[in-house]
């Protein structure tokens, strides 16, 4: 979806226009749906994740982070942020369902090539942040551990941690942004 | 003076926060340009991994696969309500679950359901040997029980637009009643 697009969306959201509302499901639904897959492992959960971030989309279509960030980020990010908390509490049941889950279908060879592109994009991106940034983002978003986990695992002032993850992600987002829109 | 909650704007953009606190970062940053602009960023940041993080696990194939066999679904679904005409509520569903053979190859009957909290139809093989759902105007997201003669035959879940959709297939025979049941509303028909 162009920026453009995206404002004038954002727009008509703000509008308490309900057919906005559709649009961005079926614009963003598909890769909010992935995002929370990679999450949860779960297709329920999955797309009660969605479903949820989409509801709040609604409640906070009058704010101004929906208007920065884009719906697309904005819509990722809370989808993840749902999925993750659904996974803290039904690991022991996703686990369960992950051991009977049936064999994945081989993927697409177009869709392979394209997520290699992706992947070899972000590992540069990632390369190229300073060190102590990308040590940051390494532990935080892959290893999965707290700002402060990472702060005492690292030696650093937690508020330093904090600094450094707010310039690694706004340098990501400046260098992968067309993935993310 | 306006307490910033600075600290906590990137953690809610890596998914730290529970929901609660989560939500009230975000109640806060939607009218602050200030903490809105930085949490704008964070979440730019998240989102582009994740968005290309995924490209390293894969999954995405498998996702795109399914929905794309939903859609087609769906659209055959659509086509068949219309060409058979048989009810007159939107179709707008994601459910992959749809009786398009049943539909085309089978001889059935449709009773309205009536009551509180929505619209829906009850469409069933004329030998019950399965039935369909379709439902308006129920509360988005809520779970509803569907019942057959008084028996919970499965369960749907409203999309956002409050429409919902199912289709079970059942051991044949007459159906005499069915039932939508909600936490707070109830759609029936009876044909007794």
């Amino acid at each position: 979806m162009t920026a453009s697009a995206d404002a004038e969306l954002i727009s008509r959201l703000a509008g308490d226009d309900h057919t906005a509302l559709d649009e961005a499901y079926r614009a963003f639904a598909h890769r909010c749906k992935a995002v929370a897959m990679r999450t949860v492992s779960d297709d329920a959960l999955a797309q009660d994740a969605v479903q949820e971030a989409f509801l709040s989309l609604w409640h906070h279509r009058s704010g101004l982070v929906v208007r920065a960030a884009g719906i697309g980020p904005w819509l990722v990010v809370v989808t993840r942020n749902v999925a993750l908390n659904l996974a803290r509490t039904s690991r022991r049941r996703s686990a369960r369902e992950a051991a009977h889950a049936p064999p994945e279908p081989r993927p697409d060879p177009t869709e392979l090539a394209v997520a290699n592109i992706e992947a070899a994009a972000l590992r540069d991106a990632i390369e190229r942040l300073p060190d102590e940034q990308r040590r940051v983002i390494r532990l935080a978003y892959f290893g999965g551990a707290t700002l402060a986990e990472v702060a005492a695992r690292t030696g650093s002032p937690l508020g330093t941690v904090k600094r450094r993850a707010q310039l690694a992600l706004a340098r990501l987002a400046r260098t992968l942004g067309g993935a993310a829109r | 003076m306006i307490e910033h909650p600075t600290g906590l704007l990137q953690s809610l953009a890596l998914g730290e926060l529970d929901r609660d606190e989560a939500f009230a970062v975000m109640q806060h940053a939607d009218s602050c340009a200030e903490c809105a602009g930085e949490l704008a960023d964070a979440m730019r940041g998240v989102a582009a991994l994740a968005s290309a993080a995924g490209a390293e696990l894969l999954p995405s194939a498998k996702t795109a696969v399914r929905q794309r066999d939903s859609r087609w679904l769906v659209g055959s679904l659509a086509a068949a309500a219309l060409l058979l005409g048989v009810w007159n509520v939107q179709l707008e569903t994601t459910s992959a679950s749809v009786p398009v053979d049943a539909l085309v190859h089978s001889h059935f009957a449709h009773h309205a359901l009536t009551g509180t909290g929505g619209q829906a139809k009850l469409i069933q093989a004329l030998d019950g040997s399965w039935v369909y759902i379709v439902a308006t105007g129920l509360r988005p997201l809520r779970a509803y029980d569907v019942l057959v003669d008084g028996t919970k035959i499965g369960s749907l879940r409203a999309d956002l637009t409050g429409n919902a959709t199912g289709y079970w297939r059942r051991q044949a025979g007459k159906i005499a009643s069915a039932a939508l049941a909600g936490q707070d509303s109830m759609l029936r028909w009876d044909g007794r």
